[in-house]
């Protein structure tokens, strides 16, 4: 992973949930304003990530990468990577926002904010639900005043299990 | 269980509710209202005064004209017999994406009065009021007996309130029309303040302050500030009134001069990207002439936009600024893009008002609300109301 002219440059260690390591460039987790924070302040080496997925961690790391690389002229390529990103089975998709939200990676926060609300878009009540997993807490005459008020909230869009 | 934070993490419940708002706010207005129901964390997230105030101040950034068209008026019934109507069609057009029209619903006017006023995002007639996202119309207190001039409205993001200014002349003399009068006269206002879920107050405050001109010109809210246009007999002494919205302090700023007399035929007032925008539109030289207000303290003016707009009618009217494009109303509403000096056509349509209109979570009364129905809802008639309150 570390390429071999980086004499210079700071390595620090990132431990995910399941002790996975992941070794990478400083300079990399600036992009985190929690982590910038815990290095510039404390001058730790390594960062124990405990509530963060392996498999979330390295797709952030590999965000970072791209972002790192990102230049005027591969604008586009850096887009279809960012379509590509989120083009995930929707629990993955949530880790990776909880995990960015929590590591304060602003500008993918963000993205993955807006990829989280195209799930949602034009979904009756019943499909978010589904896709969600949520259970209804509402009294069953709540339930049905909700139905006879809106039903068209409730209707459609019910086979969607794309997600 | 070891690993419970990990198994939660996958579920949407365990998003930060910061982040939820987030991807509330990136929802249509009437898709927010709607997932209300989806459970009651999402209810309470939505309903609250914090996500709303969010939301708004988002939508400002992606306005979509609002259409208002007035049909002509007709007996209500066929003999001829009965008060007059006319239906009043709302529809949207999205700016940012393919400019289509959508109807959204229609209701029917029926009755002699003839007030009728598009503002900022309501719509004010017959001593009523319609809130066109929630499709709400309520009936506003009674006003003063003074002869009314205008209502126009200002919001204010931060508070979630809207103000409906109320404009009336102060001569109560038997032929005093002060719509048309070309003499000085005095004018004053008064306010109604409408708060996110209501109730709508049972009076209208009245103010002491009093203004002295002929015709009130033109008028539009720029950032908590309300302006109006006002013509002190000859055109050269055309001046603007402003009023804060939240404390109602007045001030008045002076027009900027020009020599081409032409260009000062039709004043007219907007919000152009957040900066008070004056705009003169000659059709003799088919042009229309935009300034706007750098500085609203110095009263610094800056001619921004000089713009060529060949066959648009006798009656063209600025609207407002989205991603790049003026909005610019005429026979035909017409999106003018800066950068490239080029209009591109809208649909057309007759008699009708072309406002930009921003998704709102804001609703008159929450007592009586309903959540909105789908396009196909009939021709609501509100003869009997009328009539009643009369």
């Amino acid at each position: 992973m570390a390429s071999s002219t980086t004499g210079e440059k700071k390595i620090l260690t990132l431990k995910g949930g399941d002790n996975e390591e992941f070794i990478l460039e400083e300079s990399l987790v600036l992009q985190s304003e929690l982590l910038k924070n815990m290095v510039k302040e404390e001058r730790v080496s390594s960062i124990p990530l405990p509530s963060i997925k392996s498999k979330t961690l390295v797709k952030i790391i590999e965000y970072l990468k791209k972002h790192a690389e990102l230049t005027p002229s591969n604008k586009e390529e850096f887009k279809n990577f960012e379509k590509e990103f989120v083009n995930v089975v929707l629990e993955e998709l949530l880790d990776i926002t909880v995990a960015v939200n929590y590591l304060k990676i602003n500008g993918l926060l963000e993205f993955c904010c807006q990829a989280v609300a195209d799930r949602i878009k034009d979904k009756s009540v019943e499909a978010v639900r589904k896709i969600f997993r949520i259970e209804s807490d509402f009294t069953p005459e709540e339930e049905s005043e909700f139905r006879k008020e809106t039903p068209e909230a409730f209707e459609g869009d019910l086979d969607d299990t794309t997600n | 269980m070891a690993s419970t934070s990990m198994e939660l993490s996958s579920n949407i419940m365990a998003l930060p509710s910061e982040v939820l708002i987030d991807i509330f706010s990136r929802l249509s207005v009437k898709h927010v209202h709607q997932l209300q129901t989806v459970s009651n964390q999402w209810l309470r997230t939505i309903s609250s005064p914090h996500f709303r105030r969010l939301y708004n101040m988002k939508s400002m950034t992606r306005p979509r004209a609002l259409v208002v068209e007035e049909s002509d008026q007709t007996y209500s019934r066929p003999s001829g017999i009965g008060p007059l109507s006319r239906i009043i069609t709302i529809s949207t057009i999205d700016l940012a994406g393919d400019n289509k029209i959508q109807k959204e619903f229609s209701f029917k006017i029926v009755g002699r009065e003839y007030s009728f006023c598009v503002s900022s995002n309501l719509i004010i007639f017959n001593h009523k009021v319609c809130n066109p996202t929630t499709r709400e119309i309520i009936d506003l207190p009674n006003y003063s007996n003074y002869q009314s001039v205008s209502f126009d409205v200002g919001y204010i993001p931060y508070t979630n309130t809207y103000k409906i200014v109320r404009l009336f002349g102060t001569d109560r003399g038997a032929n005093y029309n002060c719509n048309y009068a070309s003499k000085i006269l005095e004018f004053g206002f008064e306010t109604l303040t409408l708060t996110d879920g209501g109730p709508i107050p049972s009076s209208w405050r009245s103010m002491t302050h009093r203004e002295q001109f002929s015709v009130k010109v033109d008028a539009t809210c720029v950032d908590g500030v309300l302006y109006c246009l006002v013509r002190k007999g000859d055109i050269k002494e055309d001046r603007i009134v402003s009023m804060e919205i939240e404390n109602e302090e007045f001030l008045t700023i002076s027009c900027p001069q020009e020599d081409n007399q032409k260009l000062f035929e039709n004043g007219q007032l907007t919000d152009l990207n957040g900066k008070l925008c004056l705009a003169y539109y000659s059709k003799e030289l088919s042009r229309m002439c935009i300034f706007l207000l750098k500085d609203p303290k110095n009263q610094t003016w800056m001619k921004e936009y000089d713009i060529h707009l060949p066959r648009m009618g006798d009656w063209v009217r600025i609207v407002g600024y989205s991603n790049g494009d003026i909005l610019i109303q005429g026979k035909t509403p017409l999106l003018y893009n800066i950068k490239e000096k080029r209009g591109r056509k809208l649909r057309k349509s007759n008699k009708n008002y072309t406002r930009l209109y921003y998704d709102r979570c804001f609703t008159l009364d929450r007592s009586r609300l309903r959540m909105q129905r789908r396009e196909s809802s009939p021709i609501r008639n509100f003869h009997r109301k009328v009539q009643n309150v009369r």
